[in-house]
């Protein structure tokens, strides 16, 4: 009996070993979805560390909504707690799914709905809500979301859902530094999903002009998850707020629309992309967003601070920043990383190239690169090069007589001050400069005429469009905060190209 | 339901648990029970088929049991003298041979109509159309989930119960769990009655130690098929889908890479079966012996298909040899030209009716029929060339016990086999597998530099994908090494808990890692599943 006893437990642990490795797998092989300032994927997962029932707002919606509200802004500005859910290109039966899943942990008063997908007429396709699923947490949920999406759409195959594994494991020849940071838990988001955007469209676009009743056909999934959002707000006797950022695309027909169902239910509609609100929210489109679709982080700090004050008149909110409470607490430990987390934003959407370096200069947190790439000319101003030198660049970058001809490499931060300058010749046709940033990450940098590579870990970060390579990294949050092509343009003014 | 699909393991999980709990007792009724109910989900229409066969295969075998028994009793009462006992045995044999007569012509007739008829009307088609008669007609038949093992196997055991090799089952649901015995039903081995129903129907205890090997055999078997075979047949699909404009390098790599996934297919396969079979305690015989170790072709087909050579031989080769027409063929030749003449024709024409059988009966198609005409004279060639080869070995002083010797037969086999494969792929009959033969073996345009151009990852495997490949061709070769040397799971069952554990490990991490399955993979059914 022993024996027999012995045996059994012997083939449960394997079993139970199989299955650690199997989950251990399917974390490693999901993609990660990270696409530039896009972190969807650390957004859930952080989503997941919030203390129980510690926010008042939830922001529920696609990619539109991640790149408008900011909720430190709402904290910093109306003391509001609150996370930002938005997670790119999900559809509304994700958006539904989530906030059940959110109501598994917290007691939100206000629920904020972006609608942008309510007037979509078009499905999304698997890959897009898969973004959305991945990485909800196992459990009835997630079941139901895997099960009700394999329901709607035909193509899709609910084992696949189940087990992630049998779809993602063909991703075994690509998997790189990002997959195995996240099974080690380095997934942490800084913005409580706040995806902080830094182009500017230049796209002219003052609001939709309301000169129709006519409403726009509607995709019916996206309806009835929507309305499902709705009763499940009326039942939990939570407050909704529907709301639509500025979006280029959008047109009065789907404004007519979303709001009649906004009538029919009395739920609060801010439409941004009305003449009066834009007019409102001071937004300026050209300047306040990232693309056609998305705000940066001017514009979002508008629609935020709109949104705040908003919220504050209309509904009975907490200021979590008056007095000790552990909202203020977690608010207060997290800010540091946020404020870095910005302050890169705002470094990226710098153009002027003396500011820029003037800031970097300054600021202990940042490790500089710099390898020549394709024609590089010089061509900087004295005041530009007294920086660069205050920097660590060497005297001899700046003799351009035989610029072009040479390899350039710079590494400075407070541990490194590395400044290679080579001729090429046919024997040395390029430099090589590998080590370790303040922060003890691994970087290379190679240099050759027509192409550089500078890598962070082991992903690839030079643009290689014209002249100077640069890359700055951010110490403290671990992550590259810029990294641009320094071009001399036809005024002879170098310009920053990103 | 196939070994790969999703439902398989469950369905064994769960009748493992019953076959050793509530059915200990009874576990073949169970196994019945279990092998309706796999077929049933495999497409429930054909089982009509499969019970056909075996309910007219033991009706028939009892008839012929009966009159085996008649005979048998007559003669010990009557005690005839020797002119009486023989008209006896005469009358008697006409009468078995009468129903056993009947029993081919509903089975191996109802293969033949089910897996034949198109091809016969094709044929039938071209004939007219050469005499400008236009007529066309196609039945479509869905082959039933493994018709030609269990006919095979029901045949075997018919013809055993007529030779009086042992007695007919009595038990109908006995004999049915014979035919319809899930482990074998998709792909053999072709089993025989006598060795599986001393283990069909004794009690199986649980024993840890064979169902943990029963598991591993599976898991091996698993990751020949979705690791190995399924990986290399994106690479051979991909060139055999664009032969018209290739050359050289890629058709040669994916004839060797078609060879190896066809071997990894079947014998993955088999590898599932014996390891499901395993763990319910029963023996499964062997289906293959690293046939591409083989030195000569005759010894490839004592490794490759074990079973069904041995059927072959057995319920066809003999037989044949020993029929009166052939035995009068090979009087008549020598007496007409010589001693040596007869024995070249007592080896042809056996030879020469197996291996069209052995064709036909890997599918419908003129393609498999060449391919059966290929093996055939390839063993007749060796058999006829065997003593003179090795007389001209002697006379060249020519060492023929060297490891170099060896090897450069195995590699001369491995392509004589290959070849042979191309028959398979040329769907188009035999012009188009010549053609594909002069492309294969145009070195006109071999270049190496094909080799890392990246050319070779245009065929449906990027470059790690053909890396891993060859990986994996590197791991078989080592793997059955040892094999040869060794039986590797008595090695490994002496070695510390940690190594194990951690080999089935990366077995289960290489097949759930590297296997060809999901959306992402359209995962290839078993190749012999539909021979």
């Amino acid at each position: 009996m022993k024996i027999k006893l012995g045996r059994v437990l012997k083939a449960i642990c394997f079993c139970t070993l199989v299955l650690l490795t199997v989950s251990f797998l399917t974390k490693l092989f999901t993609p990660k979805w990270l696409e530039n300032r896009w972190q969807s994927t650390k957004t859930n997962n952080s989503f997941y560390e919030l203390e129980d029932n510690s926010i008042d707002v939830a922001i529920l919606g696609s990619s539109v909504v991640a790149a408008a509200v900011d909720p430190y802004q709402l904290y910093e500005e109306y003391g509001i707690s609150s996370y930002n859910l938005g997670v790119m290109q999900q559809p509304m039966m994700g958006t539904y799914f989530w906030l059940e899943e959110l109501l598994k942990t917290q007691t939100p008063k206000v629920v904020v709905v972006e609608t942008k997908t309510v007037g979509r007429v078009s499905d999304k396709d698997e890959a897009d809500a898969r973004k959305s699923y991945d990485y909800m947490k196992w459990g009835k949920v997630k079941y139901q979301y895997a099960k009700e999406y394999c329901e709607a759409s035909e193509e899709t195959d609910l084992f696949e859902y189940l087990f992630p594994l049998s779809l993602y494991h063909t991703r075994w020849s690509e998997i790189s530094y990002d997959d195995y940071d996240f099974v080690w838990g380095n997934d942490d988001s800084y913005t409580r999903g706040f995806a902080t955007l830094t182009t500017k469209s230049a796209i002219q676009y003052s609001g939709i002009k309301m000169n129709s009743s006519k409403t726009k056909e509607y995709n019916e999934e996206n309806e009835k998850y929507f309305t499902k959002i709705i009763n499940l707000c009326k039942t939990k006797n939570i407050d909704m707020v529907m709301i639509r950022t500025p979006d280029e695309s959008w047109s009065t027909s789907k404004y007519n629309h979303v709001k009649s169902i906004a009538d029919e239910y009395k739920i609060d509609y801010l439409d941004f992309n009305t003449e009066t609100l834009m007019k409102s929210a001071e937004i300026n489109y050209a300047e306040d967003a990232a693309d056609s679709v998305h705000l940066n982080i001017l514009g979002a700090k508008k629609i935020t601070s709109y949104l705040g004050k908003y919220l504050m008149k209309d509904y009975k909110l907490t200021d979590y920043r008056d007095g000790q409470n552990s909202v203020k607490k977690v608010y207060e430990s997290e800010m540091n990383m946020y404020k870095n987390t910005y302050e890169d934003a705002q470094l990226c959407m710098e153009n002027n190239l003396d500011n820029y370096l003037n800031t970097i200069k300054n600021n202990e947190k940042y490790s500089i690169l710099i390898g020549n790439g394709i024609s590089y000319t010089g061509g900087f101003t004295e005041t530009q090069k007294e920086i660069l030198k205050k920097i660590g660049v060497s005297d001899e970058m700046f003799e351009v007589s035989d610029a072009d001809e040479s390899n350039i490499i710079g590494v400075f931060d407070s541990k490194n001050n590395i400044f290679k300058k080579k001729k090429i010749t046919e024997k040395n046709p390029q430099l090589l400069q590998e080590g370790h940033l303040k922060d003890e990450t691994v970087y290379s940098v190679t240099s050759k005429p027509g192409k550089c590579s500078m890598k962070i870990g082991t992903t690839e970060y030079a643009i290689n469009k014209y002249g100077l390579n640069m890359v700055v990294y951010d110490n403290i949050t671990g992550r590259v905060a810029d990294n641009f092509c320094l071009w001399v343009n036809g005024d002879g003014v170098i310009v920053i190209v990103r | 339901m196939n070994f790969t699909s999703l439902l398989f393991l469950p369905f064994v999980i769960l009748v493992c648990l019953l076959y050793f709990t509530i059915f200990r007792k009874c576990q073949w009724v169970l196994l019945l029970i279990a092998s309706i109910a796999f077929y049933l989900f495999s497409g429930p229409k054909y089982i009509v088929f499969i019970l056909i066969t075996a309910f007219t295969t033991y009706l028939l075998a009892r008839r012929i049991q009966y009159l085996h028994n008649k005979e048998q009793k007559i003669i010990s009462d009557s005690n005839p003298d020797k002119v009486r006992k023989k008209a006896l045995k005469k009358k008697y044999t006409r009468k078995r041979k009468r129903w056993l007569l009947l029993d081919l012509l509903i089975n191996i007739g109802m293969l033949c109509v089910i897996k034949y008829t198109d091809f016969a009307l094709s044929g039938v088609t071209a004939i007219l159309k050469d005499y400008g008669i236009s007529w066309g007609r196609e039945f479509d038949f869905v082959l039933p989930l493994g018709i030609s093992f269990y006919t095979f196997m029901s045949v075997g055991y018919i013809l055993d119960v007529y030779w009086k090799r042992y007695n007919a089952e009595r038990n109908i649901f006995k004999y049915a769990l014979f035919t319809t015995y899930f482990p074998h039903i998709l792909q053999g081995p072709i089993g025989r009655y006598n060795k599986l129903s001393k283990q069909f129907f004794t009690k199986h205890k649980f024993d840890y130690d064979r169902v943990a090997k029963g598991v591993q055999l599976m898991l091996w078997g698993y990751f020949e098929k979705m690791v190995i075979a399924d990986r290399l047949a994106i690479f051979a699909n991909g060139v055999y889908a664009k032969w018209e404009v290739l050359n050289g390098l890629p058709l040669i790599i994916a004839i060797a890479f078609f060879s190896i996934q066809l071997y990894m297919d079947f014998q993955g396969c088999m590898d599932i079966a014996r390891g499901v079979s395993q763990i319910f305690g029963i023996e499964l015989e062997k289906n293959f012996w690293h046939p591409y170790f083989s030195k000569n072709m005759p010894e490839f087909w004592r490794r490759w298909h074990i079973t069904l050579g041995a059927w072959f031989k057995d319920y066809l080769l003999y037989p044949v040899s020993m029929s009166k027409l052939c035995k009068a063929i090979n009087r008549w030749t020598r007496k007409k030209w010589g001693n040596t003449a007869s024995r070249t024709c007592s080896t042809i024409i056996p030879a020469a009716c197996v291996w069209i059988i052995t064709g036909t009966w890997h599918g419908a198609a003129m393609c498999y029929v060449l391919w059966g005409i290929y093996h055939g004279i390839l063993i007749i060639a060796s058999s006829i060339f065997d003593i003179p080869l090795q007389k001209l070995s002697k006379l060249l002083h020519i060492n023929t016990e060297t490891w170099s010797f060896n090897f450069f037969r195995m590699a001369r086999t491995f392509v004589l086999s290959a070849i042979g494969r191309i028959f398979f792929v040329a769907t188009g009959g035999f012009y188009e597998a010549i053609e594909i033969i002069k492309r294969t073996f145009d070195f006109s345009h071999l270049s190496l530099h094909t080799l890392w151009d990246e050319s070779l990852y245009e065929y449906g495997l990027d470059r790690h994908g053909f890396t891993l490949s060859l990986l994996l061709i590197a791991l078989i070769w080592v793997v059955s090494m040892l094999q040869e040397k060794m039986c590797i799971r008595d090695e490994l069952a002496k070695q510390n808990i940690i190594f194990r554990w951690g080999l089935y490990l990366m077995l289960i991490c290489g097949i759930l890692i590297f296997g060809i399955y999901g959306s992402g993979y359209d995962a290839g059914s078993f190749v012999y599943g539909n021979f």
